[in-house]
């Protein structure tokens, strides 16, 4: 699992993920995915690049956006693929964390003032 | 079922010990054994889903720590349907007697425990559990939809009723 990240302004980043966020790699990202997530009011998730996402991936989401939402922030998802949106939809997660198509305009929510 | 996991080759069947960096052979397998069988891709993702959580969930819970035990895997498929099966010797447990969370209202209150039996129990058609001695046998089952049959040779082709040219109330449209 590889992860990229992109700062937007002052505050709000973009995390790229590319590959499988299964239990092989969720432990790869998952400290410095906390720790972004820790340190930052705005943060758009791009998982375009997310072929499949499991329990423990949904964990590591559902972490990150308590945190930046514990401090008045915006945690964003990103252009998720059918398989991962239809593991996102039936476990509750898009009504928690919102689902953008459009990059501009995730990365303009993620942005705006808490 | 038990007729269809007795004919299962050796190809359909993984061993993997109890640890971690074991569950990394687990997909690759998967991936591989689906495209032998014809799988369609959205049961081919619903089985790697499960299984995924099934094995993650024995690794993690199912026994003493720093003890080495086996999880087997097998997976069949017949005319209507894929199944697997796992089973390991580690502490009884039932997914199915798990009571799962309800849907959660915001993010502060989103339980982020249960989350795997929850995705098993959406994904598989049927989940059967059965402890047998001192073995968990976990059943996990997924319909195929049965692709529909191909026209043979347009209007001028074959006898239409054999060919798949019936249309809805058993009118045929091959004329």
């Amino acid at each position: 699992m590889k992860m990229a990240v992109e700062p937007v302004v002052p505050g709000v980043v973009k995390i790229v993920l590319d590959g499988r966020l299964d239990i092989t790699g969720a432990s790869d990202i998952d400290l410095q995915f906390n720790a972004i997530a820790g340190s930052h009011r705005g943060v758009v998730v791009d998982l375009a690049s997310v072929s499949f996402l499991a329990s423990i991936g949904i964990r590591t989401l559902l972490l990150g956006a308590k945190a930046v939402q514990r401090r008045g922030g915006h945690f964003i998802l990103l252009n998720p693929v059918d398989e991962v949106e239809r593991v996102l939809d039936v476990m509750g997660m898009t009504d928690l964390m919102p689902i953008y198509r459009d990059n501009d305009a995730a990365l303009a929510a993620a942005s705006a003032p808490a | 079922m038990s007729a269809g996991l007795a004919a299962v080759d050796d190809s359909h069947r993984l061993t993997l010990r109890n640890s971690r960096a074991e569950i990394a052979r687990l997909m690759p397998w998967v991936e591989g054994l689906v495209v032998r069988l014809g799988v369609p891709p959205r049961t081919a993702h619903a089985l790697q889903l499960c299984l995924e959580e099934a094995v993650t969930n024995i690794v993690s819970h199912a026994f003493e720590p720093g003890t080495g035990h086996d999880v087997q895997i097998a997976v069949w498929r017949d005319d209507a349907a894929l199944h697997a099966e796992v089973t390991d010797d580690g502490s009884p447990f039932d997914p199915l007697s798990h009571v799962l969370p309800a849907a959660p209202r915001d993010l502060q209150s989103a339980p982020i425990g249960g989350l795997g039996i929850k995705l098993m129990r959406s994904f598989a058609e049927r989940i059967a559990y059965r402890r047998c001695g001192e073995t968990n046998r976990l059943t996990l089952s997924f319909s195929v939809p049965r692709p529909e049959p191909k026209e043979v040779g347009g209007p001028q082709g074959p006898e239409p009723t054999r060919y798949g040219d019936w249309e809805i109330n058993g009118r045929c449209v091959d004329f």
